[in-house]
């Protein structure tokens, strides 16, 4: 699975001004490489990231999913099917448990529940959390505790590519590591394409690849892969 | 979307529950208007219980010493073929069924003049008979009538001579030699105190309080005990008649001017069997529904201000649904918005967030018939409420809308 950028250019558009955030990046990531994208605040890493999500959709320039161009494609299957976002601040459905929370990309998928709340059980097994959690709503949950949903979510919905919008952020050192380290897995054991948008240095070393972001242009920073 | 989400909402979501009891409340005070309403209706049907009265006056009279109506006119209202009175035939009046409820009260009016008095104690007398107007004849004595004061003929028949006077007259009375109390007076049948003059003395037997009126009641047989002293017919110069139906007071008016008031003397004349009344007495009918008329106009105001205000408090709760159904998917734009970047597709969404609010309209209105039929006040008003109610589910859509319009950046990003 690759996610390919050519040529994308995006800016935010107000009355009063536009900001271009992102400027002419063309790249390709990989899968089953975990990549990491830093740059200064406000460069334009999260809206890089939102372009390569499909949440926004870029002014020029095509972004592809394995070859399929993502202007043309259907963009609720690809974010059902392909590619997920974890984000900083978790962005659990507040109202449902943790079980259910992993659960509902599958019924979006139109799993049957059994089926889906198994793949739910064992996917936040793989993340650590045993079946105490399951009955809990994410504002019962320490914020370690609520990125690992998070990820079971992204792990049970299948998606290939995986993009995080600094999933440590708010989180201490020991929880930090252990979320990056379910990330690498993603990319190393499932084969995943991960990229993780991070101010840690920490992250950045253990990264296939670190992409460097200067006011919306992209850099190639180092390439261990 | 997933089923669960919608779950969740009914059994988890607080702001749900908020919505639900908003809804039911605009709701159930759109019920509780639409009540007030109909009470207003209702209270207005009732004023016309009010009683109106009825006078008819003969003109040559106005309670003077030339009074002849010797009760023609209450003959005319009697339920008989035609009944001779001193001098004439009296023609039935043919009353339509609603008119025969008319209760006939005549009064006959003396001039009584306590000795030593002062000159303000001098009074008038009003004689009076309520009620079943076939049975009554003031010169027979005979009238099987309940009397204003509620005792009955016997009573009267009993007491031969009862007299019954205001309190304030109490000390105007003397103690007879049989313990009982008298009054005595004097009678002059007119105003001025010319024609027949005459000393009487009557047992009083009954005092009213509680009203300011210095008139002395007696009943039929006194009355016609006094006329036989003072050696006259009648001196009844008016019939004033309480109408059991207000409703019908335009026919009343008509069918009063028709029997009772002298059709324009110089114009042509009008067949009417009744000429006799005419030509014989000059009549002046009036009916007193003053205030009949005034508590239905200020019924009929407030009627038609609530109406007026209707339309208005629909659109103020309209907008009030509205804007809550928008604002509770508002603020759920975050977690809307994660729905839409898990690929929950728009229409998904918005779809889900309709059912949600259909649910919660259906739980509120089924609140508010509740608590509308538990307070009596309130009429259900289905049409207003399903308003509200669509009110919520365009404030719903417009938000699922605005929310799902774009995928939301900004409502993914960092904290927002
Ligand atoms: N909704 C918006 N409207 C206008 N300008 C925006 C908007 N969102 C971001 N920007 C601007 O676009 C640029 C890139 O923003 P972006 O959020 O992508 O930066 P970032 O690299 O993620 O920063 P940080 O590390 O602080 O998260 C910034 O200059 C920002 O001010
Ligand atoms: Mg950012």
């Amino acid at each position: 699975m690759t996610l390919t950028l050519e040529n994308v250019s995006f800016s935010y558009r107000t009355r009063y001004q536009t900001v271009n955030a992102v400027k002419d990046v063309s790249c390709a990531f990989e899968a089953g490489t975990f990549s990491a994208l830093v740059g200064r605040s406000g460069s334009g890493k999260t809206t890089l990231l939102s372009l390569m999500a499909g949440l926004e959709k870029p002014d020029s320039g095509t972004i592809t999913v394995n070859g399929e161009s993502m202007a043309q494609a259907d963009i609720d299957r690809l974010r059902r099917e392909q590619v997920s976002v974890i984000y900083q601040n978790y962005n659990l459905f507040p109202l449902l448990t943790v079980l259910e929370n992993v659960m509902y990309p599958l019924l979006l998928k139109k799993m049957p529940r059994k089926e889906a709340e198994q793949l739910a059980r064992k996917t936040l097994a793989r993340v650590g959390l045993d079946a105490g959690y399951y009955k809990r709503l994410p504002a019962m949950l320490s914020g370690g505790e609520q990125q690992r949903v998070a990820i079971a979510r992204t792990l049970a919905s299948g998606t290939e590519i995986i993009l995080a919008d600094e999933p440590t952020g708010n989180l201490d050192g020991e929880n930090a590591r252990n979320i990056v380290d379910l990330l690498k897995g993603l990319a190393h054991e499932d084969g995943c394409c991960v990229v993780v948008v991070t101010h840690d240095t920490g992250i950045a070393d253990q990264a296939d690849a670190v992409y460097r972001m200067d006011s919306g242009a992209l850099t190639l920073d180092q390439d261990l892969g | 979307m997933p089923f669960l989400y919608l779950k969740s909402r009914l059994t988890r979501s607080a702001s749900g529950l908020v919505l639900t009891l908003l809804l039911a409340v605009l709701a159930w005070f759109f019920c509780l208007y639409a009540g007030l309403e109909a009470r207003k209706a209702e209270e207005r049907e009732d004023a016309w219980d009010i009683p109106v009265e009825l006078v008819i006056t003969d003109l040559r009279g106005t309670k003077s010493d030339q009074l002849h109506v010797y009760g023609s006119a209450l003959w005319a209202f009697m339920d008989a073929e035609s009944e001779t009175d001193q001098f004439f035939t009296v023609p039935r009046v043919d009353l339509p069924a609603w008119f025969s409820q008319i209760r006939v009260k005549s009064t006959l009016y003396f001039k009584i003049r306590q000795p030593g008095a002062p000159a303000d104690f001098r009074e008038l007398v009003g004689i009076t008979s309520l009620d079943t107007v076939q049975d009554f004849d003031p010169r027979l004595g005979t009238a099987k009538a309940e009397f204003f004061d509620g005792a009955s003929t016997e009573f009267y028949e009993a007491h031969g001579t009862a007299l019954i006077i205001p309190e304030t007259y109490l000390e105007l009375t003397r103690e007879g030699e049989d313990g009982r109390l008298y009054l005595p007076m004097t009678v002059s049948t007119t105003l001025n105190g010319s024609g027949t003059t005459f000393s009487w003395e009557a047992e009083v037997t009954g005092v009213y309080t509680g009203s300011d009126s210095t008139a002395i009641y007696c009943a039929w047989p006194l009355a016609a005990k006094l006329m036989e002293q003072a050696g006259i017919d009648a001196f009844a110069d008016s019939i004033s008649a309480t109408v059991a139906d207000a409703r019908r007071l335009d026919e009343l008016g008509e069918l009063l001017k028709y029997y009772f008031t002298d059709p324009d003397p110089a114009g042509a004349p009008v067949e009417n069997p009744h000429d006799y009344l005419h030509i014989n007495y000059a009549f002046a009918s009036v009916i007193h529904d003053e205030t009949l008329q005034e508590t239905l106009k200020s019924f009929d105001r407030s009627i038609a201000t609530l109406k007026r205000l209707r339309p208005l408090l629909l659109i103020l709760e309209m907008s009030v649904a509205a804007s809550a159904a928008f604002f509770s998917v508002h603020m759920r734009k975050r977690e809307l918005s994660v729905a839409r970047s898990l690929g929950t597709p728009q229409t998904a969404v918005v779809l889900t967030l309709l059912e949600e609010t259909l649910i919660f309209s259906v739980i509120a209105s089924a609140v508010a018939v509740g608590a509308s039929l538990a307070v009596p006040l309130c009429v259900l008003s289905p049409f207003y409420m399903a308003a509200i109610d669509l009110a919520a589910l365009a404030g719903t859509a417009a938000g699922g809308l605005k929310v799902t319009g774009r995928s939301g950046i900004l409502s993914l990003k960092e904290e927002t």
